[in-house]
């Protein structure tokens, strides 16, 4: 770790956390603002009069009726996701692979630090940021939880929600991270980190689309989102020490592998 | 002090370098000349550890440069052939991130370099011209006063000006007692700074010369224009190697020594005298013309 460099990396890149963090946390607050307890328990009510298989086919059997399953809902089961992607899409690029792919990596493996150091400080930058915009958006959304709707909030369950989704972002940055170690080129890197990345996506919606069941459901299973059951976190209908160790043994096989990975290679500078 | 033992290094297309071997003394300035693609490139970034050998290895200070780089950057400076920096800094902020890297506590050198070399660091890289960028690549790489310094095509995109300036300064460098390698393709630049030069083709080392040796066989050719017929006759039978381009226009070519040449000429009046400049190329051709080489 290069304290130096990791302000330099800093520098560079903090706008593309601001731009994160603030839509993120802009979007979270819009939707904790749009709930209505009263309004959501009429409409459930509406539905549960209607027969059992009709709003289970117009997927309005899940009406969520509490802030904190709201929010699963509509922010951590779905959007939260996408912006995640596209960011440690952009992060973990800027900080290896274009160095690589730019020449700049020369000027900084002409310091006396190891390439491992270099690697591992942007790997620490990048779960720093990632950790940054967590927090922001997790402690804005509590204030402002608090302030409009009074205890209203399962603070536990949406701190574990929370976590989780911490945890996947950098599961994800990581997979980023280690393409961008072993690519020399950004868009190569770029490339199969969207492949990876997109696919999960996709395969948590095609996951939904079947209800979770036959070659759906298997779908849904093998994306890493299906690590990320944010209505089931909110309802502690699951073990989320499991998932969340798993979520922390992927980062680490995947940076780890990237460092070492890219302390082992040729580097066209 | 700089050690390469049958190197080898060969790329996906063929390109690259095979069984390398030369030694670069300590307090020696070693210039490395080869045309594009002979493996210069790949020769330096194997010396810097950017590359694994395939076979061989390479040493700067009995460190080897694979497994021990960072411990050679300590006292090894490094200007690469492709100027590229971190984009959206300014070039004081660009030698200020590389001094923190390397733990400097003094920044009069820098000081010192960026006045010598005129340059301003003050603005956007993205802004230098390349001039600009070259100096700003020089400063970086001699901020920490290294003792081994490897330069892949130092001077490219300096003016001739600025080129004066810098091999003044490897000039002092030189009596400082540091270890220099500089790879180009220009052989004036080498032959003003270099003790010995090696020459690469196609990935061998074909030879390594002293260099004044190098200067003492080197042809030169002369382009003479003579005022008259009889001149030209004279010239004819001094013997020299000639070859007529045009009626009272000769091109001579003088191997070494130019004194019989200019003996020669003092026998006739002489309207323009050339020196044509040699090429890269031809100094090769020269090599290979005398059959020494493969």
């Amino acid at each position: 770790m290069n304290l130096a460099l990791f302000r330099a990396s800093l520098r560079s890149n903090w706008v593309l956390l601001l731009v994160f963090t603030v839509i993120s946390t802009a979007y979270l607050v819009m939707i904790l603002s749009m709930f209505d307890e009263e309004h959501l328990k009429q409409i459930k009510g509406a539905i549960e009069m209607a027969p059992p298989a009709l709003s289970a086919a117009v997927g309005m059997d899940v009406i969520p009726t509490t802030l904190t399953d709201f929010a699963a809902n509509y922010f951590y089961g779905f959007l939260v996701q996408l912006f995640l992607i596209v960011h440690v899409l952009i992060l973990p690029a800027r900080l290896v692979v274009r160095h690589v792919d730019r020449g700049s990596m020369s000027y900084l493996l002409s310091t006396p630090n190891s390439r491992t150091t270099i690697a591992w400080t942007q790997a620490v930058y990048m779960a720093a940021s990632l950790a940054v915009m967590a927090v922001v958006m997790t402690t804005t959304a509590l204030a402002f939880s608090e302030s409009q709707f009074p205890g209203v909030m399962d603070v536990p369950a949406f701190l574990s929600l929370n976590l989780a989704t911490f945890l996947v972002s950098l599961a994800m940055a990581a997979v980023s991270f280690f393409f961008s170690c072993i690519w020399s080129e950004t868009k190569h890197a770029v490339g199969c980190s969207t492949a990876v990345l997109v696919s999960f996506f996709v395969l948590t919606l095609v996951g939904r689309y079947g209800h979770h069941e036959g070659f759906y459901g298997v779908a849904g299973k093998v994306s890493i989102f299906q690590l990320l059951p944010a209505r089931a976190i909110v309802s502690g209908e699951t073990n989320m020490l499991v998932n969340d160790g798993i979520l922390i043994v992927l980062i680490a096989v995947f940076v780890v592998g990237g460092v070492y990975a890219f302390s082992r290679r040729d580097l066209p500078l | 002090m700089i050690s390469v033992r049958h190197l080898t290094k060969l790329y996906r297309n063929g390109r690259g370098v095979k069984d390398l071997t030369f030694e670069v003394g300590e307090g020696e300035v070693f210039g490395y000349l080869g045309p594009n693609g002979a493996g210069k490139t790949t020769t330096i970034r194997n010396l810097l550890g950017f590359l694994r050998p395939d076979g061989g290895s390479c040493s700067i200070d009995a460190l080897d440069c694979w497994r021990e780089a960072d411990s050679i950057q300590r006292f090894l400076g490094y200007i690469p052939g492709e100027i590229a920096f971190i984009d959206g800094m300014t070039g004081a902020g660009f030698l200020e991130l590389l001094a923190d890297m390397r733990q400097m506590q003094d920044r009069t050198r820098i000081q010192g370099l960026t006045e010598r070399f005129q340059l301003d660091a003050s603005g956007r890289i993205r802004r230098m011209s390349k001039g600009a960028k070259q100096k700003l690549g020089i400063v970086a790489a001699c901020m920490h006063d290294p003792g081994v310094m490897v330069f892949d095509e130092p001077s490219a995109g300096l003016d001739p000006l600025m080129r004066r300036i810098f091999v003044d300064f490897i000039a002092e460098e030189r009596r400082r007692g540091k270890t220099i390698l500089m790879s180009s393709h220009d052989f004036d630049e080498i032959e003003d700074t270099c003790d010995r030069a090696g020459i690469i083709r196609e990935g061998v080392l074909v030879d390594v010369q002293d260099i004044r040796a190098l200067k003492e066989r080197q042809r030169r050719v002369f382009v003479v224009t003579v005022a008259s017929g009889e001149d030209a006759e004279y010239l004819r039978k001094t013997g020299l190697e000639l070859a007529e381009l045009e009626p009272l226009r000769f091109e001579a070519i003088v191997h070494g020594n130019v004194d019989r040449f200019v003996k020669a000429l003092a026998g006739c009046t002489v309207n323009n005298l050339e020196l044509r400049d040699m090429t890269l190329e031809e100094v090769f051709m020269q090599y290979y013309g005398e059959g020494r080489l493969p």
